[in-house]
């Protein structure tokens, strides 16, 4: 390897570098991968993922965890349906469900940082209790959209490109602005940097982990109506395991466990990394039980490049 | 602190005493455990199988009853609970063949009667710790839909049909599931061939492998789904995807959406299905049995499987199942 490619490897955008190399690599190799229909879907299968990656990237940078993101996206589904059926109207059933996301996620952010509460077991536990409650609400059954307009939320496009995907892109964009252009994103990650320094140079620490636990029960919500919507109903089970993805994708994409280090796009690479493989996965028919150990190869890979990168850069 | 803690546990103790005492002074003359793989669907159904069952029965059921979320441990410490509540017998459907077998040895040799539904333990620990098996066979599950789907096929004059399976096949009974399929379809229309097999069980995960599936195989004729997340999630898929009238689905297990979509008639074409309702009763009435020193001889007992191959089909099983449990 020569000294100019070890560098850019190991440089800041190492990890871009390396998925433009492999983008490339399965288009080229891979039949029927580089299709409008199949990048479309490929958009489509991360839209859930990529939401709420946005959340759990400040989450994860404040050195907090949240487990309950999956429970939170299916509640929200089935209150965004159940509200919408029983008023018959959309927008009250969006509101409802919005509302819900945001008051699970502040009753996380005020039980961690007010009551001094474990983040993972806290979360550990509105994991259990919210998907209960999406579970009792329904009677454990999943719940039919009444209203067909519900569906023109995953349905619609703009520019040929399904909503959610726009969605997708605009929550992107501005989370990556709220992360590099405002006080409460350079104070989140100073939190997860430091954050008794934090504390003690004027940051209101529990007011900002408050904030984004509700932010992130927000965005959730969001990313549950619009699941509902394409899969047309509510499902009390829907998002089973999506945490551990979140957190994947965070993590492939340079987001530091220990808090104090994220970048959006890094996150952004992360969340299409895990799509593709996925994607690459099933139109070369590899059968599930290999499709796991690929993706814990993968996650493995990119938590070693990030450790050589860090050693590399001086910061560990 | 040492006062508001003794406060609470005496809370909980009257919380707890306070909701046992109700059903305690009810007059139950059947007293059964049931444990679940699931808190929905087909497991709803069974749920309120084993209730209707006891009604019809004119028997006063206490039925206690947990849900054992596919986790051996979990159903082998609700097994051993029952066990010391004194129930006089067990409804399960193992979490695994080979891996549930102490909890259900250690309800045997307690004397208590165990009836497996839907899945059992393997052949040679069956005969040894169960009194019955309530099932719908799994290759006659798959076989009766491959005949259906060849049929759909012959009177299409598709003489090689493409068929893509979504698959929940990290579960043994799918995996004889498709082998029937298999079997029956090729043995009426040898042409078939199965061009892309994957995982997609929950339906959100469904949807977007299907929608994969239609990317890598944009011709392919039919969707088999081993379930009914991955039934949906194919219909779905076809629907978002601008493939109807040109792929079909064939699927498990019936639940009323699937039932809408099989009204409809455009894209899914077939349905089998093992009525969870109907084999709670059949695991209830086995149990009855069982404790009264009635077990059967061949344990294995067995549970017809339904088909739905029209929209009529579909209009029926809606207006049959009004409270959307199968």
């Amino acid at each position: 390897m020569t000294a100019t490619v070890k560098r850019l490897l190991l440089g800041e955008q190492g990890l871009l570098i390396l998925f433009v190399l492999a983008f490339a690599v399965v288009s080229a190799t891979v039949p029927n991968f580089l299709t409008e229909r199949n990048m479309l879907g490929l958009l489509q299968s991360v839209v859930t993922i990529g939401i709420v990656s946005c959340t759990m990237m400040l989450c994860l940078a404040s050195r907090d965890f949240d487990l309950s993101v999956g429970s939170i996206v299916a509640f929200a589904g089935m209150v965004a349906v159940m509200v919408s059926n029983s008023s018959g109207s959309i927008p009250l059933g969006i509101g409802a469900a919005l509302a819900a996301g945001a008051a699970v996620g502040f009753v996380n952010g005020v039980v961690i940082a007010r009551l001094h509460i474990n983040a993972l077991i806290t979360t550990l536990a509105t994991m259990q209790i919210v998907r209960g409650l999406a579970l009792i609400a329904s009677d454990g059954r999943a719940v039919g959209i009444n209203d067909p307009g519900f569906y023109a939320l995953s349905l619609s496009r703009f520019l040929g490109i399904p909503a959610p995907v726009w969605i997708m892109a605009l929550l992107f964009a501005l989370f990556a602005f709220v992360l590099n252009r405002t006080v409460f994103g350079r104070n989140t990650l100073a939190i997860g940097g430091n954050p008794e320094a934090s504390r003690l140079s004027g940051v209101d620490v529990d007011w900002g982990r408050i904030w984004i636990f509700a932010l992130q029960g927000l965005v959730c919500a969001i990313a549950g109506i619009l699941l509902a919507s394409r899969i047309t109903s509510g499902q009390p089970n829907a998002a089973t395991g999506l945490e551990l993805s979140v957190i994947s994708a965070c993590v492939l994409g340079g987001v530091s466990l220990a808090g104090g280090r994220a970048t959006m796009s890094g996150v952004i690479v992360g969340v299409l990394i895990l799509g593709i493989a996925e994607n690459v996965m099933n139109l070369l028919n590899i059968q599930a039980f290999y499709q796991y150990v690929v993706r814990g190869l993968i996650l493995l890979a990119a938590v070693l490049l990030d450790t050589v990168r860090s050693r590399a850069s001086g910061r560990r | 602190m040492k006062t508001l803690g003794t406060s609470l546990l005496a809370l909980c103790s009257t919380f707890l005493v306070g909701s046992a005492l109700p059903a305690a002074a009810q007059q139950t003359d059947l007293k059964v455990g049931a444990i679940y793989m699931d808190a929905q669907g087909f497991y709803a159904g069974v749920r309120k199988g084993i209730q209707t069952g006891a009604t019809e029965a004119g028997r006063k059921l206490e039925i206690i009853e947990t849900n054992a979320q596919g986790d051996v441990s979990k159903e082998s410490s609700f097994i051993d609970s029952l066990i010391s509540s004194g129930v006089q017998a067990i409804i399960v459907s193992p979490v695994s063949a080979d891996g549930s077998y102490r909890a259900i040895r250690r309800a045997h040799d307690a004397g208590i009667p165990v009836v497996c539904y839907n899945t059992c333990l393997n052949d040679e620990d069956m005969k040894a710790y169960v009194s019955a098996y309530a099932v719908g066979d799994p290759y006659q599950f798959g076989h009766k839909l491959g005949e259906a789907a060849a049929d759909y096929f012959t009177k299409a004059g598709i003489a090689e049909p493409k068929i893509a399976v979504l698959n929940c096949e990290f579960v043994e009974v799918c995996v004889t599931r498709r082998k029937g399929f298999e079997e029956a379809l090729k043995a009426k229309v040898p042409g078939a061939s199965i061009v892309a097999n994957q995982e997609g069980a929950v339906l959100d995960k469904a949807v977007s492998v299907a929608n994969t599936i239609l990317s890598s195989n944009p011709d392919i004729d039919a969707f088999f789904g081993e379930a009914g997340g991955a039934t949906l999630g194919a219909a779905r898929a076809v629907r978002s995807q601008n493939r109807v009238g040109k792929t079909v689905v064939f699927g498990g297990d019936m639940t009323t959406e699937i039932a809408q979509e099989l009204e409809k008639g455009d894209v899914i074409k077939a349905v089998v299905d093992i009525s969870g309702q109907g084999l709670g009763k059949l695991a209830l009435d086995q149990a009855v049995k069982s404790i009264n020193g009635n077990a059967p001889a061949e344990i294995k007992v067995a549970y017809d499987i339904d088909l739905y191959a029209s929209s009529e089909d579909g209009k029926g099983w809606l207006e049959a199942h009004s409270d959307g449990i199968p």
